[in-house]
């Protein structure tokens, strides 16, 4: 197992529009455990294949942090299928480290998916579960949570991704 | 620590982590799937503007897009062009009701274009237009018996009727209660370009408030050939003589281009009048453009030259 860099915007991957994973072999499972540990060690409740830089369509969610074994699942090929009601609460993303704000998402999701085997499961999640989903999809979709804020805050984050973006060209 | 936190946005990462760094062997390719917010962030304003051309191209009524695209032109330090765009959303935000938007975007574009006298005549518009905002909404309700609803005008399209409507003198010497009582009786009518309104020496008893659109007048000289005489627009009325003195149309008039027009008949200047507490002033606001009187007198001069 290993810890994986984690992709910073502007990188351009965190915009790709991830590909199905067709393939269910050793590579995706050791892949997965690379990223359950890169999430616990970051540490983060949710974390996207574009994040470290995969263009498949692979997440994993882990609300507990490593606590419980039970809260972990790791998603292949997820999609919303249905959702439910609204709420919106402060959100960050270990992409855009520093930039946290409020974002409305589903009460309620209904999440369909595939597990390591390929074998179709369906999650039903609440609250701080179903924004994690909602959240780890969206990046599957080339999504950032920062394209969900309008007006004022938008312009906010603007500035705030504009302070990132520098702070990356500086570095790489 | 809060759950937002989990999700990674108190954490800095390690500086050594670089972009494009590769963790898979597709991974480092370079792929260009930026939003165009994400291009105006990275100050890839060039880039910005062609998306957004394109965009507004599919949809010119996108608001939002022509308002970025306003940002991307600030990006570039093409004020001109970003006043532009300030200026069309201005004026669809005031025809839609919302001046204050309207006057907040065209306040900015002053900022970038200090000289710009326009600017601040386009600002006090729109503050006339918000002040009259009482009158707007009983002004809105006598459009929509105008025939609105029968001419299946959309809420939002009766909105834009009025904004061409605000400013023309029927409406500035008209209070509320008369503005109703005379759009109630008018009728809403749209002609095509080139369409006919009214022929020479006609004695058709009806008046057109003109909305929106461009109306021409013109006589045959001799030989036949058209002579173009005056235009009309927003706010003009055409048609008083022969409605209220009874008189003869004294040119062509011709749809220069789509109109849309206010017509009031006989039938309604009575409905007008029938409990009108001022007729005096009414039937005096409705002539004093005298349009029909100095296009007659000016064929007249033509004719005897």
């Amino acid at each position: 197992m290993a810890i994986l860099p984690i992709r910073i915007y502007p990188d351009p991957v965190l915009r790709v529009k991830c590909r199905d994973v067709t393939e269910f072999d050793e590579k995706l499972r050791r892949t997965a455990a690379d990223m359950v540990q890169t999430m616990h060690a970051a540490p983060g409740v949710g974390l996207a294949a574009p994040q470290v830089g995969f263009d498949f369509r692979l997440a994993v969610i882990d609300l507990s942090v490593g606590e419980d074994p039970q809260q972990l699942y790791v998603i292949v090929n997820p999609e919303v299928a249905a959702r439910e009601g609204a709420e919106t609460a402060e959100e960050g993303c270990l992409s855009l480290p520093g930039i946290t704000d409020k974002v409305e998402r589903p009460t309620l999701v209904t999440v369909k998916a595939q597990d390591l085997q390929g074998k179709p499961v369906e999650i039903r999640a609440e609250g701080w579960l179903a924004r994690a989903f909602c959240h780890e999809i969206d990046h599957l979709n080339g999504v950032l949570f920062t394209d969900h804020l309008r007006g004022l805050r938008k312009e906010r984050v603007k500035r705030q991704l504009k302070r990132l973006a520098a702070e990356q060209e500086v570095t790489a | 620590m809060g759950i937002k936190n989990w999700f990674g946005g108190g954490a800095k990462q390690d500086p050594g982590q670089k972009p494009g760094q590769p963790g898979h062997p597709k991974a480092g390719r370079k792929e260009e799937n930026y939003t165009i917010d994400d291009l105006i962030v990275l100050e890839r304003y060039d880039e910005a503007v062609e998306h957004l051309k394109s965009k507004i191209k599919l949809n010119p009524n996108d608001l939002h897009m022509h308002l970025k695209l306003a940002e991307a032109y600030i990006g570039l330090k093409q004020y001109d062009r970003a006043v532009d765009e300030f200026g069309y959303v201005a004026e669809e935000y005031a025809q839609d009701g919302f001046y204050e938007k309207g006057i907040a975007l065209l306040s900015k574009a002053q900022k970038l274009a200090p000289m710009d006298q326009s600017l601040r005549f386009r600002i006090e518009r729109i503050q006339r237009e918000k002040s009259m905002e009482n009158v707007r909404a009983i002004a809105l309700e006598g459009l929509r018996q105008a025939g609105g609803e029968k001419a299946s005008t959309s809420a939002v399209e009766l909105k834009r009727l009025w904004h061409y409507l605000a400013t023309s003198s029927v409406v500035q010497h008209l209070n509320g209660d008369q503005i109703k009582r005379l759009f109630s009786s008018m009728e809403l009518v749209r002609a095509d370009k080139d369409a006919i309104l009214a022929e020479e020496g006609s004695r058709e008893s009806f008046l057109l408030l003109i909305v929106n659109g461009v109306v021409e007048a013109y006589f045959h000289q001799e030989g036949g050939k058209e002579m173009t005489m005056r235009t009309y627009t927003s706010g003009d009325i055409i048609g008083e003589g022969p409605l209220l003195e009874r008189g003869a149309w004294p040119a062509h008039f011709r749809a220069q281009e789509p109109v849309v027009a206010l017509k009031l008949t006989r039938e309604g200047l009575e409905k007008t009048l029938v409990g009108n507490p001022d007729p005096r002033n009414f039937l005096e606001v409705l002539r004093e453009q005298h349009n029909d009187r100095d296009l007659a007198a000016t064929l007249r001069r033509l004719r005897t030259a």
